[in-house]
């Protein structure tokens, strides 16, 4: 019972852990895309130089305000879990669970984007697609979405725990 | 024990259970309607949770989720179970 | 005879989201047909199926919760069973979810039809933990029962020879309901005054008539008053407390499941299920209105990025097949009907096939998955307050895409009033066919400001069609929006199948349309546009160019000249084909370059003109195929027209103000 007892909590802690870790790298790449967003369209002209271009550059940030606000809500979904987990509220997990369900959906919808992308360069030969390669389309969305996809292979079975 | 526990389904809180007592919805084709989908007289109902907006409501009964406008649950009663 | 013998009609019964739809798929596969009820527009699917030298035909009944004649779904449904004498009815049973099911259970076997239970989603129910006596609740319902598991298509074939079994049976067995002395003694009564007509006798169970007419059921009331026994129904019926009734009838056939329940399933102790998990999440206080929008903007990211290559290759087809035709085919006046007219007026409508079919798939997998319930939940109270149902703000806010298929997802919506307000309002929401517009206009007259521009014409779509449901509860559809008794189903994992013969059901009605109407639509634009014979396509001397001059009196006070008012003629096949037939009347075709540049030129046009135009292309009219939509959807002429009346006047008053204003304030 004990060992049970210990397992559990343990994979409690590694969920919480999770929780904090993605929350927050959606947040701050959320919080970039979202201001640089803002900066792109207060100047009329895109970001080539200064700090937010290296920054956006290194981590493969889009300049976009919409898509950085839903970037922040993922994040906020998996803090609010992570919050509801530290104050002992086992529920919490619904959070994780739903965040990471939620996070691999919008990187599915980029990756079907890319998809598109790569029919209109390679297949149909656009000419607005000229040096256009698919790691151009690379954003945090996708690149997150995969460490939730790992999480969720991961815990697939735990996150049923309540049925048992 | 008495009519202190008595009230109308829109006042529970999310996580109270009730039990139906009497349906006096107006408009015969809602009130079937409410008939069918198992709010009738002795049925057990817990209020889930409020809608974002607060309106409606979710309810669970006879083991699904059923939602309703404040509204249509003002003129159902309802005692409240410990 | 013998023929006769081989053939079996069975109707398919059940609540909603148990499953129906999926089972039908399974047993039927591909051979399905999809068409109207007579009369109403609910959606009728049948299906066939060869089993055991026997032919099969399944045909799919609305998912409803009851027979009590709540919604035109219900009367559609009971009516088959009584008119259309089917063989036998299988009802899909939700095993999770048992007591509510068994609710219409009880219902279908007052029409006194052979039934079998489809035990379906047994799988999740054990999952649950509840255990589920087969035996013994076949002996208490007197019903044969069949375990299935839809959507692993398991349990088909057991269900199938049950089906033969059951129709070389001629023993009818089923379990009635006592509905206690003193109804009884009413319905006996009734029962009795029934058999007196022949007519009655012959079309309908009379226990489960009396039974109806003590509920107070307007339907069969209405069959009564029509016949010799009227008089003598009226008196029993006038001597009870029809409410009472209602409320203890309704009460008897719960108490029964009560009693038989216990005794054919233990249900484990209620935890909180995945399910209830994922809804904690998703209807959250704060985080639920933020999700749902987050969610709806992915599906339009993607509707409209993953469409833009198929697009593309749709485009490439037709010019190509236009080139091929211009070049290729004599005589010249035919090629330009075939080229101009119809390929190219075919093309501009078929190209938004691929936004329509991801549009739908989409739609399919959020209803599959349950989300669309909640989606109706959050939404509702916004909703109610501007006259309108929860269930409609899913088709407005597809609307933005194409109005087309928001206009068909407008079928969800039960009541009558409701879906016709929805329809009705609709194409006031900024289409992506309109964009183009905005942007040629609002590009080259406004420079930085344009996009504002263009953001206020969507808040001004959103607006007139907040105004006009405001309206329309007045005056035309009074009332309020119907209640809001809605289960929320338990998510799942929405199945690919279904989302693709939903998404494959519904595109293809679109590619018909597009066949017929649209083609007419477009023939009769091009023979407009082409003659009196010898004139250049489209151009003053042209018919189109008559009737621009025609409207140009009635159009000038909001600031269009002939050309303006050619082009809006064109627009009514679609949106889209404004900005290239102002294109061709100002001299420049394709170019957007060049068109920006003799518009930016042209005294006749300046900002204010421009804004005008942009107001009344947003609301003037939808375009054929929604029209035609419209048409199908309501099955009326009237609100067609009236439709098409209103956007005309509500376009023509905005954009008079918008021009008449601007020019008094100096513009």
């Amino acid at each position: 019972m004990v060992t049970k007892g210990e397992n559990m909590k343990m994979k409690a802690h590694s969920k919480m852990l999770l929780a904090f870790l993605l929350g927050c790298s959606y947040i701050i790449a959320g919080t970039i895309q979202s201001s640089t967003g803002i900066i792109r369209i207060l100047s009329g002209k895109p970001i080539t130089s200064g700090l937010p271009h290296i920054i956006t550059e290194a981590l493969y940030i889009p300049h976009d305000i919409l898509s950085g606000l839903i970037l922040i809500l993922l994040g906020t979904v998996f803090i609010y879990g992570f919050m509801e987990l530290c104050q002992g509220i086992e529920e919490g997990i619904a959070y994780v669970y739903v965040g990471t369900l939620l996070a691999m959906i919008f990187a599915g919808i980029y990756l079907l984007v890319t998809t598109g992308n790569i029919l209109e360069a390679y297949l149909l030969k656009n000419e607005d697609f000229i040096g256009w390669t698919p790691l151009d389309d690379l954003r945090p969305e996708i690149y997150l979405g995969f460490v939730s996809l790992i999480a969720y292979a991961k815990w697939k079975k735990q996150f049923d725990v309540k049925n048992e | 024990m008495l009519s202190t526990n008595e009230t109308t389904l829109d006042t529970l809180k999310p996580g109270d259970k009730a039990k139906i007592l009497k349906v006096r919805v107006k408009g015969s084709s809602i009130r079937r309607k409410l008939f069918d989908m198992g709010i009738v007289a002795g049925s057990e109902i817990q209020l889930i949770r409020r809608a974002p907006l607060g309106d409606p409501l979710e309810f669970k009964i006879k083991g699904y989720n059923l939602s309703i406008r404040k509204m249509e649950a003002r003129d159902i009663f309802v005692q409240v179970l410990e | 005879m013998l023929e006769d013998n081989n053939k079996i009609k069975v109707a398919l019964a059940g609540n909603p989201n148990v499953g129906k739809t999926t089972l039908f798929n399974a047993i039927t596969g591909s051979k399905q047909h999809v068409g109207n009820w007579p009369g109403v527009t609910v959606e009728k699917k049948s299906g066939f199926t060869k089993y055991k030298g026997y032919d099969i035909e399944i045909v799919d009944l609305p998912g409803t919760y009851s027979l009590t004649a709540y919604s035109m779904d219900e009367i559609v449904s009971r009516n088959f069973i009584i008119e259309e004498k089917p063989d036998m009815v299988i009802q899909i049973v939700d095993a999770s979810n048992l007591e509510r099911n068994l609710y219409l259970t009880t219902q279908l076997m007052e029409l006194e039809t052979k039934i079998i239970l489809a035990l379906n989603m047994c799988d999740l129910a054990t999952e649950r933990g509840d255990k589920i006596y087969l035996n013994k609740m076949e002996e208490m319902l007197a019903t044969p029962i069949v375990k299935t598991v839809a959507s692993q298509e398991k349990g088909i074939n057991h269900l199938l020879d049950k089906v033969i079994e059951e129709r070389n049976n001629d023993q009818h067995h089923g379990h009635e309901i006592g509905y206690g002395d003193e109804i009884e003694e009413k319905i006996f009564e009734i029962e009795k005054i029934l058999a007196n007509d022949t007519e009655i006798t012959e079309k309908y169970p009379l226990r489960w008539m009396s039974i109806r007419l003590l509920e107070g059921d307007e339907n069969i009331k209405d069959k009564v008053n029509k016949s010799s026994v009227a008089s003598k129904i009226n008196d029993v019926l006038d001597s009870i407390d029809q409410e009472e009734y209602e409320a203890d009838i309704a009460d008897k056939r719960y108490s029964t499941i009560n009693i038989i329940f216990p005794q054919i399933c233990t249900r484990a102790n209620q935890v909180l299920t995945k399910s209830d998990m994922i809804d904690r999440v998703l209807t959250n206080k704060y985080l639920g209105i933020p999700i749902f929008l987050s969610l709806m903007w992915g599906a339009f990211e993607l509707t409209f990025a993953f469409a833009t290559p198929f697009m593309d290759m749709i485009e490439i087809a037709f010019t190509w097949l236009a080139g091929m035709v211009s070049t290729n085919l004599q005589p010249a006046w035919l090629a330009s009907l075939v080229g101009d007219g119809i390929i190219a007026g075919v093309g501009s409508v078929l190209i938004f096939v691929p936004n329509i079919f991801i549009l739908f798939f989409l739609l399919s997998l959020l209803e599959g998955s349950g989300y669309l319930a909640r989606a109706a939940f959050i939404m509702d109270r916004l909703m109610y307050k501007i006259g309108m149902h929860g269930k409609s703000f899913i088709p407005m806010l597809m609307g933005f895409g194409c109005n087309v298929p928001a206009i068909m997802a407008a079928r969800s919506i039960e009541d009558d009033r409701d879906r016709l307000i929805t329809i009705l309002v609709v194409p006031f929401v900024s289409c992506g066919a309109r964009l183009p517009i905005y942007i040629l206009f609002a590009g080259t007259f406004f420079g930085r400001q344009a996009g504002t521009v263009i953001f206020a014409m969507y808040v001004l779509g959103i607006l007139v069609a907040v105004a006009s449901a405001k309206l329309f509860r007045l005056t035309v559809i009074k009332g309020k929006p119907a209640p809001f008794i809605m289960e929320l189903p338990p998510y799942r994992v929405p199945k690919l199948k279904s989302a693709l013969i939903h998404m494959w059901d519904n595109g293809a009605m679109y590619i018909k349309k597009a066949g017929t109407i649209i083609l007419l639509g477009v023939t009769i634009i091009w023979i407009l546009a082409s003659f009196p014979w010898g004139v250049e396509y489209g151009s003053e001397s042209s018919y189109v160019g008559i009737i621009g001059h025609l409207f140009e009196p009635f159009l000038r006070p909001l600031g269009f000249d002939w050309r303006i008012s050619v082009a809006l003629v064109f627009g009514f096949v679609a949106k889209e084909i404004v900005v290239g037939s102002i294109g061709v009347l100002f001299g420049v075709g394709d170019n957007q370059e060049a068109l920006s540049q003799s518009l930016l030129a042209d005294p006749g046009i300046t900002p204010l003109n421009s804004m005008s135009l942009m107001v009344f292309s947003l609301l003037y009219m939808p375009c054929v195929a929604a029209m035609s939509v419209i048409k199908k959807e309501t099955g009326s002429w009237k609100w067609t027209i009236f439709a098409i009346l209103y956007g005309v006047a509500v376009a023509w008053i905005m954009a008079f103000v918008v021009y008449q204003g601007g020019k008094l304030l100096g513009y």
